[in-house]
């Protein structure tokens, strides 16, 4: 599937986008808003046996 | 980290619509969805340049986006007794771009919106033979058309389903009171401006990452 590439522009706004980069990341960081996806699980079990040896 | 550019022509899509309460809800999901697809909204709210008349304003907008989205829905008489005609004005003004514009204007596409299937055809005939749709004043709905229309016009395979951008807005769309209060704005009362950069802070992760 080809990327999306996010359009975006200097709009002339009265809150930051510092500010709301902040705001997001608190409000959507754990929330269901998830914005990445889940590792495979193969590479977790990989991972795990790593860590147990 | 996504990466971003800056919208150009073949990008951006025109939003008219009613700018009142009653219509916000299916503004900011048209918004969002826009943005998810990988083009960006402008609206005739998003120019903020006093000097300017509003017909100018509205003129060059639409000369900037190959899409629009045109919402004809509100025929409704106001308190004062007498219709809007801004929407269909509008429309009339972006089918004229294409049709005696240059090679570039002529690329343009349109999705035509009204709440009922067949009820444009009581108010403004010159529209017959046109595939117009209905949104039925249900903002999942307009995602669904939005989005479809989205892929189809621009055969962009980069689109998501309907189903997962109506997902993913019902789940910013639960965040967006948290997100209000800590940015000190009235959830209700934002404008289009900063509702689009908290747009598009939000889906950053979702696209090209």
């Amino acid at each position: 599937m080809a990327e999306i590439i996010l359009k975006t522009v200097n709009r002339k706004t009265t809150i930051t986008r510092a500010a709301v980069r902040k705001a997001v990341q608190a409000v959507f960081a754990a929330g269901s808003f998830k914005l990445k996806e889940e590792q495979p699980k193969k590479t977790i079990k990989k991972a795990a046996r790593k860590s147990a040896a | 980290m996504a990466k971003t550019s800056s919208p150009d022509y073949n990008n951006s899509v025109f939003i008219n619509c009613p700018f009142d309460a009653a219509y916000s809800s299916t503004l900011r999901a048209l918004i969002f969805t826009i943005y998810r697809c990988g083009f960006f909204p402008l609206t005739a709210l998003a120019e903020d340049n006093g000097l300017e008349n509003r017909l100018s304003k509205i003129e060059k907008l639409i000369e900037q986006c190959r899409y629009g989205i045109h919402d004809i829905s509100r025929i409704e008489i106001s308190n004062i007794g007498l219709p809007r005609f801004n929407m269909p004005f509008e429309l009339g003004i972006f089918f004229g771009a294409k049709h005696f514009g240059n090679k570039k204007q002529k690329e343009k596409n349109a999705l035509i919106f009204d709440s009922e299937l067949f009820r444009y055809q009581q108010f403004i005939s010159d529209l017959n033979g046109v595939d117009i749709k209905a949104h039925q004043n249900n903002p999942q709905l307009a995602i669904k058309k939005v989005t479809e229309w989205l892929h189809s016009s621009s055969k962009r395979s980069s689109i998501p389903g309907y189903k997962i951008i109506t997902t993913e807005y019902a789940a910013f769309e639960k965040g967006l009171p948290a997100l209000s209060v800590k940015l000190g704005i009235d959830e209700n009362d934002i404008p289009f401006n900063n509702f689009c950069l908290i747009v598009e802070e939000a889906i950053k992760g979702k696209v090209a990452a």
